[in-house]
């Protein structure tokens, strides 16, 4: 009998203390990107109006002792950005509250991508390209990292996009002459995460989230939201006049906002449908919504369809710019006849390739604006 | 008063009778003997199902932390932001969504803006230069 019971006990004991060592990763709160990059944000110094407008230009900046102050200024800044890249989980904390969700690290992520980017102009002008490339794969680990989990937004998706231009800026003007080594770490950092924007994702949070926060408000009677409702409305120089209610907020125009939100919820979910759609048949789809809530003197779609319109052509910019980047990088490893692996996310043809007497061009069927997006390569020097 | 009443009234006087108290000692005594041996009899048995059964537990446990699916975390909510008038240039995604209503330029324009709240003194990043 008293084998049995030790035997058991023996397994017991053995299977705890499994799961403990199981558990042990999962407990190492340390283990958050965000943690570092907060780290590194309170880090960032106060810029002076003549520095601000210096981080301001990076893309053009010289590279002088002023840039040289900035960076050293801002390099325990810079080294956690990078320290923050190799941690892959991460986790924001965002507290969400409806339209008063804070989001302060976008803010933050925008400045410091700056800094990163004058950084690595500056390294690149030192022959330093291998350092230059690593800071930039940092920016765009920074990138994906910013619009992940519990903080995706439209709004983060921007920022996403942004980011990832800044990235392709600095870079594609050193690129003919890179370093192969760091050449070919830029080409790794772009295959293992691919930077696709979701923008059915970031529309689907804000549904959810922004839209659902304020309906739920509006719906209960609250008169305080209904009341900022109205004043935002008031506001805004595209929406009638004669389609915002006169007057404070009443339990009436709660009841009113409630039923054009609901509205424009429906509205939502058509356009995450046609998230998918190229932008231009997207703008289509969203001005069709737009006329149906405009037939009922709904102010919210006039209201929100500029904002998700350009959100789309941004999503759409920044995952084309990527593309021609990666294969930018191919044809500068590989030449150009590399181009045909890669295919115009929004064209029917391969992108278009231009020689250049110091790089090259892309060039995409995609319009922004009305011109097609392009990318040139090595056309500007970085000094 | 009917047959069947009568029968009632007799049901209601019947009670139950205490047992013969000679009888009641007989058994008192018998239990008293019996039952050390009882127990010493299933003690052990007692003892291991009850092992058995904790050990069972402590798997079923052990199972649930280590196999169970994820749960999905709880929705943070935050009624004290909810409940707190924000300025714009609080990094909100009213402000935020607000700005890009008007453009995207507006927009990082804001976000900057937002980023320059709370940063270090110039030179303030040096406090870590003796490290």
């Amino acid at each position: 009998m008293k084998s049995v019971l030790a035997l058991m006990l023996t397994i017991t004991l053995f299977s705890t203390g499994m799961a403990a060592l199981e558990d042990a990763p999962s407990a190492d709160l340390g283990q958050n990107a965000a943690l570092r990059y907060w780290t590194a944000f309170a880090l960032m110094s106060v810029p002076s109006s003549e520095q601000d407008k210096i981080i301001g230009q990076w893309k053009t900046a010289p590279m002088d002792d002023k840039a040289a102050e900035i960076i050293q200024q801002n390099r325990h800044a810079l080294d956690y950005l990078q320290l923050a890249a190799e941690v892959k989980p991460c986790d924001w904390g965002i507290v969400q509250a409806g339209p008063d969700t804070p989001l302060p690290h976008l803010g933050k992520a925008r400045q410091i991508t700056r800094l990163a980017c004058l950084r690595a102009r500056y390294r690149f002008s030192r022959g330093d390209d291998v350092d230059g490339v690593r800071n930039l794969c940092a920016v765009l680990t920074l990138a994906s990292q910013c619009d992940s989990g519990d903080s995706r937004t439209l709004i983060s998706l921007l920022v996403k996009c942004a980011i990832q231009n800044a990235v392709v800026e600095a870079v594609s003007a050193r690129l003919p002459r890179l370093d192969a080594k760091a050449l070919k770490m830029l080409i790794s950092q772009m295959d293992a995460s691919p930077q696709h924007p979701d923008f059915a994702g970031a529309l689907r949070v804000e549904r959810k989230d922004f839209l659902g926060g304020f309906l739920r408000l509006v719906r209960g009677g609250d008169l305080a939201a209904t009341q900022r409702l109205l004043d935002e409305m008031r506001d805004e120089k595209q929406i009638p006049r004669d389609w915002i209610p006169a007057g404070n907020a009443t339990p009436e125009m709660a009841q009113q906002f409630s039923r054009q939100l609901e509205e424009l919820d429906a509205s939502y979910e058509h356009l995450i449908d046609a998230a998918g759609l190229p932008p231009s048949e997207f703008e289509g789809r969203t001005a069709m919504e737009t006329k149906k809530l405009a037939e009922t003197r709904n102010p919210f779609g006039t209201w929100c369809a500029p904002a998700v319109v350009g959100a789309r052509y941004t999503s759409a910019k920044a995952e084309t710019l990527m593309l021609m980047l990666r294969a930018a990088a191919a044809i500068v490893l590989e030449g150009p006849e590399s181009l045909k692996n890669f295919k115009d996310p929004y064209g029917s043809r391969p992108l278009e390739y231009h020689a250049m007497q110091s790089g090259f061009e892309l060039k995409s069927e995609l319009l922004d604006k009305g011109r097609p997006v392009t990318l040139t390569v090595g056309g500007q020097s970085t000094k | 008063m009917n047959g069947l009443e009568k029968f009632e009234e007799s049901l209601r006087a019947l009670k139950p009778r205490r047992p013969d108290s000679d009888a009641a000692e007989r058994i008192e005594a018998h239990l008293r003997k019996e039952r050390p041996a009882i127990q010493r009899r299933h003690m052990p048995h007692a003892w291991a199902a009850a092992a058995l059964a904790a050990c069972a537990l402590i798997a079923v446990g052990v199972w649930f932390v280590t196999h169970a699916p994820p749960r999905q975390p709880a929705p943070r909510t935050g009624s004290v932001a909810s409940a707190l008038p924000l300025p714009r240039l609080e990094p909100t995604l009213m402000a935020d969504l607000m700005a890009l209503a008007r453009s995207p330029e507006a927009l990082d324009a804001l976000l900057l803006e937002q980023a320059k709240t709370s940063l270090m003194p110039t030179h303030g990043s040096d406090i870590l230069s003796p490290i």
